[in-house]
Formats: C-alpha cells, structure tokens, sequence
C-alpha cells in the first residue's frame, strides 16, 4: 500500500490533489473519503470528476444518497452514507453491489463508516482522508490499496 | 359532469409522500389525498428509498379508493391521467407510474408524465395565474435552483447550488446543533420570536446566480464546536437560537438576493416560489420585502402546497394538456429527469 500525505492551501489546492489522482485511474476503482462534515469530501470529489471530464455541476448527494455523473470515458457514481447511520443493514440496499468493480465506473463514497458491509469489506480500496487545519487549509491522506 | 369537462387524475409519489388529486377544467381542485411517511423515515434522518417504495406499494391503493370515493364522482367522467415521471427515487416514482398507467390504460385516455419540479412550480398557480416570462425559485432539501420560464412548461435553469442544497446545509447545522429530525423545521420554528440576537456570516463568492452552502455550513459548524457546552453536552437555548436565526438570515439572503438580481436582469413579471424551503418563515416574510419596490409580483405558495403532493402535478398536467405533451402508455420513469428538457 502506498501512502501520500498532501497539504493544501485551498479549495483549489485540494481539487488539483483530486485531479491528480484522477491521472491514475483506469476504471473500476472504489475510493472511499473520510472527514468530518465540511472537511471537503465533495469539493475533493468535484476535482475528481472535472479532471475525468463530467461537465456541469457536482453537487452534494446526501439528499439522494446517489448520484451519477458521465465523464469523458468513465461514470462517477458520488455516494453518500451520511443518512445511513443507524439503518439497518437490510435495508442499506443501494444496489451497489453490481457496480462496485465495473471497468467503467468509479465508485466515490462520503462517509464510508455508514456503508453496508459489502462495501466495507471491498478491496482494493483508495482512501482519502481529508482533516481540517483552518477555513482555507486541509491536511490530504491518501492510502492507495492497489500498489 | 358534461362531456366537455376536462377531469385529471394526477398521483404523485417521487419521494416520501403517497398522493393522489383530482383537477376538473385547471382550476377546480376535488380531491387532494396525501399519505405522508414522515414518521416513517424519521429514525433514518431522511428518506430512506428501499422503505419509501414499500411504503408507497402499501399506500397507494388506500390513497386512490379515497380519492375516488368521492361522493357523486363517476370514474369514467376522467380524461385524463398524469403522474410524477421523475426525477425522484427509483422505485417510488415506478409505484406512481405503474398506477397511473393501468388506469389510463383502463379508461382508455391519454396518460402525462410530470416533472416534479415542473409541479413546485405550478403549484403557484393555485394562488394566481401565471404571466410570463417569469422566475421560479426552488428550495428544498434536494434542490436550490433559480428557473427562468420564458413561456408555459420551458424552462431554463439559470442558478443552482454548487455544493449543498439549502435545505441540506439547514438539516445539517440543525444536527450540530442538537435539534430532532426534520432539522431545517425545527431550525426555523425555535428561531422565530422576537428579538433573538443574530451575528454576521461570510458570504460565499459565487459567480451569476449560482449558490452555495457547503461553505457557509462549514463555517458554523466550526464555531458551533468551539461554543461552551453543559454537563450533558448541550448547548445554552439562547445560543442555538442565536445560531438557528442567523443560519436562516444567511443562508436565506443569499437565495434571495441571487433571486432578486435574476428578476431584474430578466425582466420578469412574476416570481415564484416553491419546494420544501418555501414553508421557511423567514423566506415568506423577507422574499415579499425585497421585491416591496419593484413592478414584480411575489407569489409563495400556500403551505399544504410546500410539501410534495398532486394538485401540483394535476396543475402542471393542465398545461401540458393544452400544449400537447402526452406520454406514451410505455413511459418509463426517469429518477434523474432534467426540466430544461422538458
């Protein structure tokens, strides 16, 4: 597993991180982002699908737990388990299970402690993590499972 | 009923609400039926979509044989039938859908399928007709959009939010600061009385009419954080209050504003208002004062129409009956529906 760690001045900053892990990936990657509510975990994600050629507005999926973006060769499915605290595991049903893996898609998913089990226990995985230091800075790790 | 009635059935079921209405000749509202399973979805913070389909499959039989049972009602007196097609959750907007196209297949008459953004608008319509062009803003958890309509059904989404919806960053605050699910209610309710300190927010650098909260939410939560709690790790009431009114000041100004500088760059006869954030009491009271020197007229809905239901379908149906825009007895539901296709 390889670990970077990134520090960020800005929102654009951390978006430029985003667009160069981006860079890296081929399909059928699940990354999943952890961060306290604000960290940046969907700013991160919008560096990402710009940099994998989603035009328009990536917004925040809480409300509806999923949404999926095209991008230039690959979709971006942007997940959300905020609202999945304290579900029962029964009723996680996303249907995620079919796309996690899928060559043409990359998997982002917010707030991963919330997801169902298959999710948890996939592998590999490319997390990052994104602390807050002040309003403009935050402090990037990213543990990529598949080197 | 004469021959020349035009009667729409119209049901709704995109998200947390099981609903069924019956419009005669555009205006004439018989019947409006909703089953809401806000309780339901209490425990998970939100709606949940597995149980929110399930929930619609138990209701939606009980929902319509009420709305049908109303007394002197001829079912085959119905020429029309419209339904939510998106966007919304998967397998509640196909609930909805197969219902309304087994009747309309039943009757024999032509089927609408309604964008259910299309129907917050149009809800509108039960306060006063609509002169065009006109500028809709929507709000809800979900959405915070700035709609232009040049014409009746076209739009044209001039604004929207580049992070959270506002109704998200509300429920969002609204937990870190300790109040019960619906947050963004319970946000607005404690915060209403008089005389409640607010303090200056920053205001988010957002290009043309485009919103955003993700910033503004950040920000409170850091200062929510750092605030002195008591043994039980509750927050004094006057400091929620102080932080509920001035999230509600700044998170609503800036929609307003936004909102404001749209209407006069577009010329506009009219705004509307629409979605769950519409029933905000701030909102109500402020949209009207910021339009108070302007030749625009303020519409905001009456409050059984902020929440989902089908009059607003039916309405919105009405329109697309005079324009033509009939679906296909083999129309699929689009969970991602966008209204400037419309």
């Amino acid at each position: 597993m390889k670990q970077e760690i990134f520090k960020t001045e800005s929102k654009q900053d951390t978006q430029e991180v985003a667009s160069k892990l981006a860079a890296s990936l081929h399909g059928g990657e699940v990354i999943i982002a952890t961060g306290d509510l604000g960290a940046g975990k969907t700013a991160f994600c919008q560096g990402l699908g710009r940099a994998l050629g989603v035009k328009g507005i990536i917004n925040s999926p809480t409300f509806n737990l999923i949404k999926v973006y095209q991008g230039s060769t690959l979709n971006l499915y942007h997940v959300d388990c905020y609202r999945l605290e304290n579900v029962d595991e029964e009723r996680k049903n996303l249907g995620l299970e079919e796309v996690l893996g899928d060559h043409n898609i990359i998997t982002y998913v917010e707030w991963p402690d919330y997801a169902p089990e298959y999710l948890k226990e996939y592998h590999p995985i490319i997390h990052i993590d994104i602390q807050y230091i002040d309003e403009e800075r935050r402090e990037i790790t990213i543990q990529d499972e598949r080197q | 009923m004469t021959n020349k009635d035009e009667v729409i059935l119209a049901i709704e079921s995109s998200c947390d609400e099981t609903a069924v209405a019956i419009l005669k000749n555009g205006t004439e509202l018989l019947v409006n039926s909703v089953n809401t399973q806000i309780e339901d979805h209490k425990r998970f913070g939100g709606v949940y979509p597995e149980l929110a389909s399930r929930l619609h499959l138990q209701n939606i039989s009980k929902v319509l044989s009420y709305a049908l049972s109303l007394k002197g009602f001829d079912v085959s007196s119905i020429t029309h039938v419209a339904v939510t097609g998106g966007p919304g959750l998967p397998g509640a907007l196909q609930i909805g859908a197969m219902a309304a196209k087994t009747i309309a297949s039943y009757l024999e008459v032509p089927l609408l399928s309604v964008h259910h953004l299309a129907g917050h608008i149009y809800a509108n319509e039960y306060v006063t007709s609509f002169h065009y062009p006109l500028l809709a803003l929507i709000a809800s958890g979900g959405n915070s959009e700035i709609v232009y309509l040049p014409s009746p059904m076209k739009f044209e989404i001039i604004g929207e939010t580049e992070d959270d919806a506002i109704g998200e960053a509300f429920d969002k605050v609204a937990r870190c600061l300790g109040l019960p699910y619906p947050g963004g209610v319970n946000l607005d309710k404690i915060s209403r009385e008089e005389g409640i300190e607010t303090f200056p927010l920053p205001k988010p650098k957002v290009e043309g009419y485009n919103l955003s909260y993700s910033g503004l939410k950040s920000h409170l939560i850091r200062m929510i954080e750092k605030e002195e709690r008591d043994a039980e790790g509750n927050l004094p009431l006057n400091v929620v209050k102080s932080y509920a009114r001035s999230t509600e000041v700044a998170f609503v100004n800036q929609l307003l504003e936004k909102l404001h500088q749209a209407a006069i760059d577009y010329n506009v006869k009219q705004v509307v208002v629409g979605g769950g954030v519409s029933a905000n009491s701030y909102l109500r009271s402020h949209v009207q004062e910021i339009f108070a020197n302007d030749d625009i007229e303020v519409i905001i809905p009456p409050l059984w129409c902020t929440t989902d239901n089908a009059a607003m379908i039916a309405k919105a149906a009405h329109h697309m009956i005079e324009l033509g825009q009939f679906a296909p007895k083999s129309m699929t539901t689009q969970p991602n529906r966008n209204l400037e296709e419309e």
